[in-house]
């Protein structure tokens, strides 16, 4: 799997870092159980703070989509809590996507269409 | 640097080649740059190569070393000229083609990172070992551990410090390779295996050559003090001298050669250009004040360099300022060696040997023996510390096996006195002229010494 860090973008590296992993592990990118790079690693190849991948990494942890220990490294869990929920900040985050897409003109059914399509239905 | 089919190359002149560079209606244009300054590199290797042949029949040792110090810097930079011109020429097709930069935008793939590696600590440390081992047997030898009979320059170190700087070239090459080895992995495609097979492809192509390298330098530290036993010490010199160019230039063209094949292997599977051409001042510099790795891969010749955004990348430009400085101040002062001859002179019962800021005083009633010779040439004479000029012998050098001799004569002159002193010291010294010489041995003579 591909990370894509902009560094003029206005979301902080770490939350790019995050984002890219979970969309990753949501797509198949990344299977459960596989091996994530080290933090030094992952840090070298993209010219980066170790902090920054830290901080990326130990955000993953507590959202329970990785599993670090001292011997292994990271890797992606087996699995992962299926909360059936979607969280407070991304539902405020749909709601300006869905927003926004009222306002180009896009219909609700196109915008089912495209989110069937994300999602993997179609 | 100036690639002939440069369509299999990913970076042409120090911009990453693109699918817009390989196909119509830039790809002419392309070929005309890439063309011209081929052309133009070429005429300047012409000239340069012309100018050396002059050079080489320059007479007179520090007129040779100082116009020949010139000549490289400038043929260096004469080199580079066509490449930036062609970098920029190419710099401003990509505007024209409307490429967006890519400033800012870095790839890594989750597969490779960390996990490409091709250098096995095994493959350096045996050469490095079998260095070392020489080197502690010249230095076993020199103290008289081991006791070596064909070894005339024994306890002078002589020989150790030339192992021993061999060696330590060894360890420099190791700590490169190991460097190289750990380079940041060059994403090319959106499929894992690919950037793994092609990093790891690069990485082997690297470190064979590095171990190499490392090979070739232990077989010259053996074959160096094999001479050094033997007592060839000119012989040596050249030797070692004509073997180290050889063995860089089989390591550039095998490098070339390897590096060549992988890139047209993989041109093909260029899928993700990671565009990071605006960091490259001329397609040679690279500073990146963003990037927080000291050392990357270079865009033109072999292996690493430095990123003067970093900041160890800015102590190492302050380096080579202060080397370029010290170049010139080395250079100055060896003028000033030549030019400024030795002079020898009685005074308050003393001998004093003068010259720039160096002198030797010898106390007249500590003279045990002072012999005129003119036949240096029949002695075994080898510099320990000091300068070895045409027309300057200055410092400790070993004479006959002898150890510790103190050195202050032009030995162009032919005269020179050889003194003992009640301290066991020996010196040979003479003025700047066999006349001058001569008077002072008349004078201690006088003396009675």
């Amino acid at each position: 799997m591909i990370i894509r860090i902009d560094e003029l973008s206005d979301v902080p590296i770490y939350q790019q870092i995050r984002n890219q992993i979970v969309m990753g592990i949501s797509d198949g990118s990344l299977s459960p159980g596989e091996q994530l790079p080290t933090v030094r690693a992952l840090a070298l190849e993209l010219g980066i703070n170790i902090m920054t991948v830290s901080k990326a990494y130990q955000q993953l942890k507590l959202e329970g989509y990785i599993m670090t220990n001292r011997k292994n490294g990271a890797r992606v869990r087996i699995e992962i809590d299926k909360q059936k929920g979607i969280s407070g900040q991304n539902r405020t985050g749909l709601k300006r996507i869905v927003s926004e897409a009222r306002l180009s003109g896009v219909t609700k059914s196109e915008l089912i269409t495209l989110v069937e399509e994300l999602y993997g239905d179609k | 640097m100036y690639p002939a089919k440069w369509q299999n190359r990913k970076l042409i002149l120090g911009l990453n080649n693109r699918e817009e560079f390989r196909t119509a209606p830039a790809a002419d244009e392309v070929e005309r740059i890439v063309t011209t300054a081929r052309r133009r590199a070429l005429y300047i290797t012409k000239g340069c190569t012309a100018l050396s042949v002059i050079l080489l029949f320059l007479h007179g040792m520090i007129l040779q070393t100082f116009i020949w110090t010139v000549f490289i810097f400038a043929a260096i930079f004469a080199e580079t000229v066509p490449f930036i011109m062609g970098h920029r020429d190419l710099m401003a097709v990509k505007r024209r083609l409307g490429i967006a930069s890519g400033k800012g935008i870095s790839f890594a793939d989750l597969k490779a990172a960390g996990s490409v590696h091709a250098l096995k600590p095994g493959r350096v440390l045996v050469p490095n070992l079998l260095g070392l081992a020489v080197v502690v047997f010249a230095l076993l030898v020199d103290l008289g551990v081991i006791n070596m009979d064909t070894v005339t320059a024994k306890g002078s170190f002589l020989g150790t410090i030339m192992v021993t700087t061999y060696w330590l070239t060894g360890v420099l090459i190791t700590f490169f390779a190991y460097l190289m080895g750990n380079m940041k992995n060059t994403v090319i495609s959106t499929d894992s295996d690919i950037n793994a097979n092609y990093n790891r492809a690069k990485k082997k192509n690297l470190a064979d050559l590095n171990v190499l390298f490392l090979w070739l330098n232990t077989i010259l530290i053996f074959a160096v003090y094999l001479l050094f036993m033997m007592g060839c010490s000119e012989m040596m010199l050249m030797f070692s001298i004509g073997i180290y160019i050889a063995i860089m230039m089989i390591y550039m063209a095998l490098f070339v050669r390897g590096n060549s094949r992988i890139e047209a292997r993989y041109i093909k599977e260029l899928s993700l250009v990671s565009d990071d051409d605006e960091y490259w001042i001329g397609g040679l510099i690279y500073y990146n004040p963003t990037d927080t790795r000291a050392m990357v891969e270079k865009r033109a010749g072999i292996g690493t360099t430095v990123n003067y955004g970093h900041p160890l990348g800015k102590v190492s430009a302050v380096f080579m300022v202060l080397i370029l400085a010290a170049t010139a101040l080395l250079l100055i002062w060896l003028g000033m060696l030549d030019v400024v001859p030795v002079s020898l002179r009685l005074e308050d019962d003393k001998l004093i040997c003068h010259q720039l800021r160096d002198e030797y005083v010898i106390v007249l009633d500590d003279i045990v023996s002072a012999e005129l010779d003119d036949e240096l040439s029949e002695h075994k004479i080898y510099r320990t510390f000091g300068v070895g000029m045409g027309n300057l012998l200055k410092g400790d050098f070993t004479v006959d096996g002898k150890s510790g001799c103190k050195f202050f004569m032009n030995p162009a002159g032919k005269a020179y006195i050889r003194i003992e002193t009640a301290d066991g010291k020996c010196y040979y010294i003479s003025g700047e002229t066999a006349e001058d010489t001569n008077d002072i041995y008349k004078e201690l003579e006088r003396y009675g010494r």
